[in-house]
């Protein structure tokens, strides 16, 4: 790699994520994140991209952590809004994957997200609470909000996904 | 990054498509570049790679979401006088097929849809290299003339 004086850089490395996806349709959506925050399965990749973490997981709350970092900066000087939906995004879509049994797989069909407060190195951590609203047997909905350690918000979001039962079973049986 | 100010947009970010002032440390941590930029619409280009990728083994909806704040971002960007600057207020996404390493490259097209002395609002699209859609948004941002 060549670098100039002048550059900055990061290192990313991940893991393979076959063996995630494997578990994915092997465990309910519960274990599966109860395994991903306690290290016993490798994090997705876009996590170790962007940098955040579950920090707490139970049945439709979850948690993420997140310190902004300089290589989410775009060219106004602040966290770009596409780094705190994707924050967002998977709060709220990992509270609707705990609700899921074993093998039934969910996809977001859409999000929506309001910024408050512009988000800089200056901000310091923040939490995405991730919350569902409403888990029907082929939709479910969700919301979140991104705060700081004094609990002032950032940005809030909501989401619908759809509910794919028996994803499994087609995944078998093709 | 200081320069956006004294630039008028289209300028401002023609010279970062162009490579004559360095591009946002975003672009190059995801992986897009601008491709196309005019007066109320931007295109960016981007190749989905496996660092991408959520639990469910498919690209992350927030890249694509990235992705289109940018090119309806930059849509709103470039028809702002020098001086002029934005925020994006809200963004609201459709994810209407799922992105893999398999999509290859697609590109986003960001075009303004109303610009008034205080909001602006622009539409995008992300479409793969045969033009099948893969995700649609809007957005509303606040202009600080």
């Amino acid at each position: 790699m060549d670098l100039a004086a002048t550059d900055r850089y990061r290192v990313v490395t991940w893991q393979d994520p076959a063996e995630l996806r494997l578990a994915a349709y092997e465990l309910t959506g519960l274990e599966l994140l109860h395994r991903i925050a306690g290290r016993q399965l490798p994090p997705p990749p876009v996590a170790d991209l962007v940098g955040f973490e579950p920090t707490f997981v139970s049945p439709g709350l979850v948690v993420f952590a997140y310190e902004p970092r300089e290589e989410h900066y775009n060219a106004l000087g602040t966290v770009h809004g596409g780094i705190v939906t994707t924050i967002l995004d998977s709060a709220m879509s990992c509270a609707v994957h705990s609700e899921l049994e074993s093998g039934v797989a969910y996809a977001t069909v859409e999000l929506k997200t309001s910024f408050i407060r512009p988000v800089t190195l200056a901000t310091g951590s923040l939490r995405a609470e991730g919350r569902v609203v409403h888990q029907g047997s082929r939709i479910a909905t969700a919301e979140a909000k991104l705060l700081d350690a004094t609990g002032t918000l950032y940005a809030t979001s909501s989401s619908t996904s759809m509910i794919l039962a028996a994803h499994r079973e087609k995944q078998i049986a093709a | 990054m200081s320069q956006a100010v004294e630039l008028s947009g289209l300028d401002t970010i023609r010279a970062i498509f162009a490579g004559e002032l360095p591009p946002p440390p975003i672009a190059e941590l995801m992986g897009f570049r601008g491709a196309e930029i005019e007066l109320g619409h931007a295109i960016f280009e981007f190749e989905p790679g496996p660092q991408h990728y959520n639990p469910i083994g498919t690209v992350h909806g927030g890249v694509a979401m990235t992705l289109l704040d940018s090119a309806m971002g930059c849509a709103v960007h470039s028809t702002l006088a020098a001086g002029v600057r934005y925020t994006t207020l809200e963004m609201k996404t459709n994810f209407v097929r799922p992105m893999t390493v398999d999509t290859g490259l697609v590109r986003c097209e960001g075009t303004v849809i109303h610009l008034g002395s205080r909001v602006a609002t622009a539409e995008g699209r992300v479409v793969d290299a045969a033009g099948k859609l893969i995700a649609h948004g809007t957005t509303t941002c606040l202009l600080f003339r």
